[in-house]
């Protein structure tokens, strides 16, 4: 243990070490690898040991032979005996003490002390009556350099503390002599007197941790420890690196480990003042449970395990704990206080753990420079005379493709993106919440106010976007106006690290990122809202790079297989339909698996292949649970993308690789993407490789897009977003035409020109005049975009403040076209993240009243309303007048105002979210508290709940759970309720369930993807040195 | 290889596109809801008795007051309305009200849905007049209305009224225009579901003079035809006619009216191109010379105007007056006539239509009705509904009914028209920006 405190670093050569009678004790137990040495080492001391004596424990190898030869006095133990039992054996064996001058010296059989080892030691306790035990400094076994110890102590948390950095370099810079709490047995000299005082090693600490205890009792009983730098011994550190079997009989599953844990425990608690222990008990949970998840994600299960024994075996037996306290009560004559100074503070602790992980960290993900940077000539201070110095020249830094690209797209986007700077709202976007915690909120509720409420599942990317807004100091609508500012230039990114794999021209390269950034589908996805297809644009070249390497996929390894299923979770959280594309791959390469099987019978491979597979298509989908597997009830909403139902623009646009819809190209701004794909067929098989897979998705895109589908929470039939599959299109139109323009230029010049020359020619005009002509749309017409920055809400500012109140909200959209009305039902505020995803249809009772109130018909619709707790109508701006005149002549909505905003009628009838009908057949409202759902029931009778059924609501009263039904107009109902209070919730334990679950995936497969932690078994002696 | 390839290729992509719009499904289009809104007829006050004939016993009907909101079968095709104005479910049979006070006068008018604007030529409050005013709120909120008075001298002050959820309010015209002789009234309603009946009584001391129901148009017009005006030749002496007209604008307006008979078109003197000032309520007498019968007049104006007719009669020695409004275009359509036996005035340029009668039996009677200006039919006993279809042109046609109590004179257009209303879809996005 390091401290800053050198007692003495003066060399105390020539000291009279005659005076002192040292024997040594050699403990040995399969340690033939390292005995040899030690023994020269214990022969060569330059002041000889007085006396010797060898215990061996039961080795199995040479090491009893390899004694005898030695002509060590030599004891044989049993094969389980513990190091301080072994020592207790051995001092049995030797003659009796001689007084204050006997010294133990304890040596392991892979510790070699140097030949001046023992001089140093004796002439630093020479003059230092007060010290009983010195230890020498510890170096490693393998590398010589390494240093190990010099002196030992242990942290609140168990850790062995030496204050030293890892792989840290002896220069001498702690030399002297120092006190300490304790020193490693290994090479530990003790006054045999104190020794023997002490009671010699506890008998409870077998292996690990003795030396600690040992010198936490000798600082207690008065005297002191110290270690000497100028004594140096090497340590294999065979036990404690797992170069051999733990067999002591306390060793339980033979776990270095686990014994190494439970005895830091132990020493912890038995040494500790008493008023401390709650503390100290604490900190060993608290250490021991995040070493053990530390350990589960480094995919060390046993070691998690061992830490969980650990603590486990000193509650099973405390009795052990209790009798060594009272023990070390006899013995103590000082304060267990005066260890304190030895003790390492808690933020040395916290400094030391800070370093580790930056030096883990980087050496896990950066190469080290003598790696990357290998010359065979070193650079000399001469050679820097001779070479001329270049002034840098600025113009040349724009030149740059790469520069001046992406300084193109920056600015671009920064033009482009004019009405998008603030709260943004429109399209199939949704108003942002206020906060991370919202969305937190969101993500974790089981029951969802949304309409008539659902209890569905939110979907995954909720949980993405609160994470990322909490990185973002839970600003939720910063995260997303950076999202569709960045979005053309992350996809450019994106596509460019692609690229640049299939070529080295630069200029190439960045044209074919850039014209990806301003490809359609990437300009219709930013300018209508679609957050999936823009994570897609952004991801999906990331998953494009890795694709080939799935071809022969029982070559790639676990970890890169969770990598990549945890990518594509990322795109299936926000996009199923990206997930179903995916998947599409995947299984045409299970098909030609199957193929090739059937063809060479190699069974093991194709299981192989297979179970690697299924792993790449279920992961992610495992990872998006519940949401994913509640989407297999309603298989369309694999095809519908987050948000607002807003349709695409049919297979007409679909065929130009343009998705269509609101905020898209005009459809005479045709894109390169389809020609690119056609053309590419005409060319080599490496261009095929991608422009097949473009055009598959392309097809597929236009014959889905012909499909017309009610969205999210919508009755309206809309065509197909085909998003997803024209990102897809167009990285494999991307890349064929990188790789067909690639050296086109050198390959065409040596020709007659014919029409491969006209074929490039209208490449590379058309994704040129593409590329401009979009430019200037993108920033012109096309940042009037359907997503604009908005604060105004929809709701009237009234209705919003009532929280909870049901407003349904009737409003035309279109007001051009002479469209029909539309209609949802508000809950004091707009449709926020993830609604619409959510957000059940209204029932069919409520939109039948809905279109009579419309057409003037529905007498009764002001009753259906208020059964339905709808206590408001809101008819927007602009308003049909002939609809307001016929709300005002039906009766039962009586109008509130009618403001710029619009018109608000109130529904008049009981519209209370909890009515209680009582026997006589009376209804009254009931006030439920938003917080705790508490209500008091005034009367016996039936509680109505203006919310959709569902089974996990509970009214519960008396303790007791009221029956629940649901009612004909599929509303919550409970019976027999009695005079009192009530308290109605909506139970969230499934959900809560399902969270657990999704975690408990979500971690497994990080683990599982995460680089692999090593047993310290199977770390090399090098690299332990 | 290659190029084969190319063509293979590019026939894929072309026949995607035009599979793929072969199997387009259409996106949602915006649909409608047609449907007949619910008919009011008009409360019955006491020593009158009211009737409606309906088109069958399983008509839906209920009465516009109290909280009840139900609709029950009416169980008779002739139903005496007691007191409370009814709403008859409409199923595209328009329905005929004949109230008469015994001996004294008799009225008719059609059950017709709520109107947001009604236009009424008629009534007085001078010291003759004992007109009032139903207005029915058959909606289930307050409705408010405003009525417009217009007289001799002008357009009075409007008046707001606040008509009570499922009720009707009585509002007598001295209270509106008192002293008034001449009068026009304007009826909109800005909220809820509102119908107007003016009935002008008329009566000088003891004596009554007789009573009607003076039939509402939706809009001033600058072509009116009032279609038939009962003409009665008594001791030798024509009965008398009074055209009032009223143009609502201040301009002003030069009106022409044509006399359509069986004797043929004539302007009466007078009323060739004659000044109305903007804002008044003028009365010309019309004293056309012909055979008894029936006649219409046809008002052409440069400005639009609303007009009417007052006919004096006597029936069983008693005098009755008839209030005869401005008659829209015929279009294909049912009445229910049980109990009652009109006499249908056609008039128009060229007169074609065929008329389907429907007996008591179950029978029914086809009859191709032709003519030029004017034709008079009147409908075989025993009829308890006659449909117009293949009407050519514009024919204008009222119904005239008489009794022993008086005569009334009905312009026939439905009571209610099929609205469409467009039919509104759920989307959240309504709530998302």
């Amino acid at each position: 243990m390091i401290t800053d405190e050198v007692v003495s670093n003066t060399n105390v050569s020539g000291a009279n070490t005659t005076q002192f009678h040292v024997t040594a004790i050699l403990v040995t137990h399969n340690g033939a690898m390292w005995l040899p040495e030690v023994v020269a080492a214990l022969a060569s001391q330059s002041r000889p040991i007085d006396y010797t004596v060898a215990v061996d424990t039961g080795s199995k190898d040479a090491s009893v032979k390899l004694l005898k030869r030695a002509r060590l006095h030599s004891i044989s133990m049993p094969y389980d005996t513990g190091f301080g039992e072994a020592i207790a054996g051995a001092i049995k064996n030797i003659p009796a003490p001689l007084g204050e001058n006997e010294w133990l010296w304890f040596i392991h059989d892979d510790c070699a002390p140097e030949s001046g080892a023992l001089q140093a030691l004796l002439e630093a306790i020479e003059n230092r009556p007060q010290v009983a035990i010195a230890g020498p400094k510890l170096r490693g076994w393998y590398d010589r350099s390494h240093l190990l110890e010099l002196g030992v102590s242990i942290a609140g948390n168990g850790a062995r503390w030496t204050g030293l950095e890892n792989r840290e370099y002896d220069q001498g810079q702690y030399d002297g002599v120092r006190e300490v709490l304790s020193v490693s047995t290994a090479g530990m000299l003790i006054r045999r007197d104190v020794f023997t005082e002490l009671g010699g090693f506890d008998p409870n600490l077998a292996l690990f941790r003795d030396d600690v205890d040992l010198g936490w009792r000798a600082h207690v009983a008065g005297h002191s420890v110290i270690a000497v730098s100028q004594a140096v011994a090497f340590h294999a550190e065979a036990a404690a690196s797992e170069r051999r079997t733990i067999d002591v009989k306390s060793a339980l599953l033979h776990h270095g480990l686990l014994l190494d844990r439970r005895n830091a425990a132990y020493v912890l608690l038995v040494n500790s003042s008493w008023w401390l222990l709650p503390w100290v008990a604490l900190q060993l949970v608290s250490s021991a449970t995040l070493r053990a998840l530390g350990y589960l994600i480094a995919k060390l299960p046993s070691y998690a395990l061992d830490e969980f024994l650990a603590v486990c075996l000193l509650v099973i037996k405390p009795r052990d704990v209790w009798a060594a306290r009272k023990e070390r009560r006899k013995s103590r004559l000082i304060s267990p206080r005066v260890v304190s100074a030895f003790i390492p503070p808690r933020w040395s602790q916290i400094r030391l753990g800070a370093i580790r992980l930056r030096e883990a960290v980087r050496f896990g993900l950066l190469p080290s420079k003598e790696e990357s940077e290998s010359s065979l000539v070193q650079p000399s201070d001469e050679d820097d005379l001779l070479i001329p110095s270049s002034p840098i020249r600025w113009h040349t830094f724009f030149r740059r493709p790469e520069i001046s690209g992406f300084l193109f797209i920056i600015v671009l986007s920064s033009l482009w993106a004019t009405q998008r700077y603030g709260s943004l709202v429109g399209g199939a976007l949704p108003r942002s919440p206020v906060g991370a915690i919202d969305l937190w909120r969101k993500y974790a509720d089981s029951w969802h106010e949304i309409g008539m409420g659902t209890s569905a599942a939110t979907p995954t990317w909720i949980a993405i976007l609160a994470l990322m807004s909490t990185l973002f100091l839970g600003k939720a609508a910063a995260l997303i106006t950076i999202v569709f500012w960045a979005a053309p230039i992350l996809s450019m990114w994106s596509m460019y690290s692609l690229l640049r794999r299939l070529s080295h021209n630069s200029w190439l390269v960045v044209g074919g990122a850039l014209a990806y950034s301003l490809s359609p589908v990437t300009i219709a996805a930013i300018n209508s809202g679609r957050l999936g297809t823009i994570v897609l644009l952004v991801v999906a070249p990331r998953i494009a790079y890795h694709l080939p390497k799935l071809v022969n996929i029982e070559m790639v390894n676990w970890r890169a297989i969770f990598g990549f299923s945890l990518l594509v979770g990322v795109v299936t959280s926000f996009s199923l339909f990206a997930f179903l594309g995916i998947s599409l791959i995947h299984i045409m390469n299970l098909v030609r698996d199957y193929l090739n099987y059937r063809a060479v019978q190699e069974k093991k491979l194709f299981l192989d292949q297979f179970l690697r597979r299924l792993v790449l298509i279920f992961t992610p989908f495992v990872l998006c649970l519940p949401w994913s597997l509640e989407t297999l009830l309603h298989p369309t909403r694999f095809l519908i993308e987050p948000g607002f139902a807003l349709g695409g623009g049919g297979p007409n646009f679909a065929l130009l690789a343009n998705p269509g819809g609101p905020g898209s190209l005009p459809w005479w701004f045709i894109s390169p993407v389809s020609l690119m794909l056609v053309v590419a067929m005409f060319s080599s098989a490496a261009v095929r490789r991608y422009s097949g897979w473009g055009l598959l998705y392309l097809i597929l895109a236009t014959y889905l897009s012909a499909v017309s589908l009610a969205g999210h929470a919508s009755s309206r039939a809309e065509h197909l977003w085909v998003g997803s599959f024209l990102v897809f299109a167009t990285i494999g139109a991307m890349c064929s035409g990188v790789i067909i323009l690639d050296g086109l230029r050198k390959r065409l010049v040596g020709v007659q020109f014919h029409f491969r020359h006209m074929l490039g020619g209208i490449l590379i005009a058309s994704t040129v005049i593409y590329g401009l002509t979009t430019s200037v749309w993108a920033v012109t017409v096309g940042s009037d975009s359907p997503v604009q920055a908005n604060e105004q809400s929809i709701l009237p500012p009234f209705l919003a403040v009532s929280s909870g109140a049901k407003t349904l909200v009737l409003r035309t959209l279109d007001v051009s076209d002479g469209s029909a009305p539309s209609f949802y039902i508000a809950r004091s505020n707009d449709a926020m993240l993830g609604d619409p995803d959510i957000a059940s249809p209204v029932p069919v009772v409520v939109d039948l009243a809905i279109q009579k109130l419309v057409d003037g018909s529905g007498i009764g619709s002001s009753t259906v309303l208020s059964a339905f707790g709808i206590k408001y109508v809101f008819l927007k701006n602009p308003v049909d007048t002939q609809i307001a005149r016929g709300i005002d002549g039906l009766g039962g909505f009586i109008r509130n105002s009618s403001t710029r905003d619009g018109i608000v009628w109130r529904v008049t009838g009981i519209s209370d979210q909890l009515v209680l009908k009582d026997k006589a057949g009376r209804l009254q409202a009931l006030n439920l508290d938003p917080i705790s759902g508490a209500a008091v029931v005034p009367n016996p009778g039936q509680l109505l709940l203006a919310e959709s059924y569902d089974s996990s609501w509970q009214a519960i009263q008396g303790g007791k759970r009221l029956f629940r039904t649901e009612n004909a107009d599929g509303l919550t109902e409970f019976s027999n309720v009695q005079v009192g209070e009530i308290t109605v919730i909506h139970d969230g334990t499934t959900r809560r369930a399902w969270l657990a679950l999704q975690v408990l995936v979500l971690l497994t497969v990080v683990i599982f993807a995460l680089p692999s932690g090593r047993r310290r078994r199977e770390i090399s002696e090098q690299e332990l040195t | 290889m290659r190029v084969r390839r190319l063509f293979f290729f590019v026939a894929l992509v072309l026949i995607t596109g035009v599979v793929s719009n072969l199997l387009m499904t259409d996106a949602s289009t915006t649909r409608y809801s047609e449907s007949y809104p619910a008919a009011v007829c008009p409360p019955t006050e006491a020593n009158v008795i009211s009737k409606v004939s309906v088109p069958s016993k399983k008509t839906l009907f209920r009465k516009v007051t109290g909280k009840s909101t139900n609709f029950v079968p009416i169980k008779s095709t002739r139903y005496l309305i007691t007191k409370y104005p009814i709403l008859l479910n409409y199923t595209g049979v328009t329905s005929f009200v004949w109230q008469s006070n015994s001996g004294v006068w008799a009225g008719s008018t059609l059950c017709a849905a709520p109107s947001t604007d009604q236009w009424f030529v008629g009534g007085t409050a001078d010291v003759i007049g004992r007109g009032r005013l139903f207005l029915v709120n058959s909606g289930l909120s307050e409705a408010l209305v405003d009525v417009s008075v217009w007289n001799e001298g002008g357009l009075k002050s409007g008046k707001v009224i606040a008509v009570s959820a499922n009720s009707s309010m009585r509002i007598s015209l001295d209270s509106i225009a008192a002293g008034s002789s001449r009068l026009a009234l304007r009826v909109t309603s800005r909220s809820g579901r509102v119908n107007a009946f003016l009935l002008d009584e008329r009566g000088k001391g003891l004596q009554s003079l007789g009573a009607d129901f003076v039939n509402p148009v939706d809009a001033p017009s600058t072509n009116i035809v009032i279609s038939g005006i009962p003409h009665q030749i008594r001791k030798g002496k024509a009965g008398a006619h009074v055209l009032r007209v009223l143009t609502p604008s201040a301009a002003g307006a030069n009106i022409r009216v044509d006399v359509i008979s069986k004797d043929g078109v004539f302007a009466p003197i007078g009323l060739d191109g004659r000044d109305v000032p903007g804002g008044s309520v003028l009365d010309f007498n019309l004293n056309p010379t012909m055979p008894a019968g029936s006649f219409s007049i046809r008002i052409r104006s440069n400005e639009p105007i609303v007009a009417g007719v007052l006919s004096s009669i006597v029936v069983a020695s008693h005098r009755d007056l008839v209030w005869n409004s401005a008659t829209p275009s015929l279009v294909p359509m049912k009445l229910a006539i049980r109990g009652l036996n009109p006499k249908f005035i056609f008039t128009g340029d060229s007169i074609s239509l065929t008329v389907v009668v429907h007996f008591r039996n179950g029978a029914s009677r086809r009859y191709k009705l032709t003519g030029n200006d004017i034709k008079a039919w009147n409908v075989p006993e025993q009829a308890t509904s006659v449909t117009f279809s293949d009407i050519r042109g514009k024919i204008a046609t009222s119904a005239l009914i008489k009794s022993i109590s008086g005569i009334a004179s009905v312009p026939i257009a439905p009571g209610s028209t099929l609205a469409r209303a467009p039919i509104p879809s759920s989307d959240i996005g309504v709530i998302g920006h």
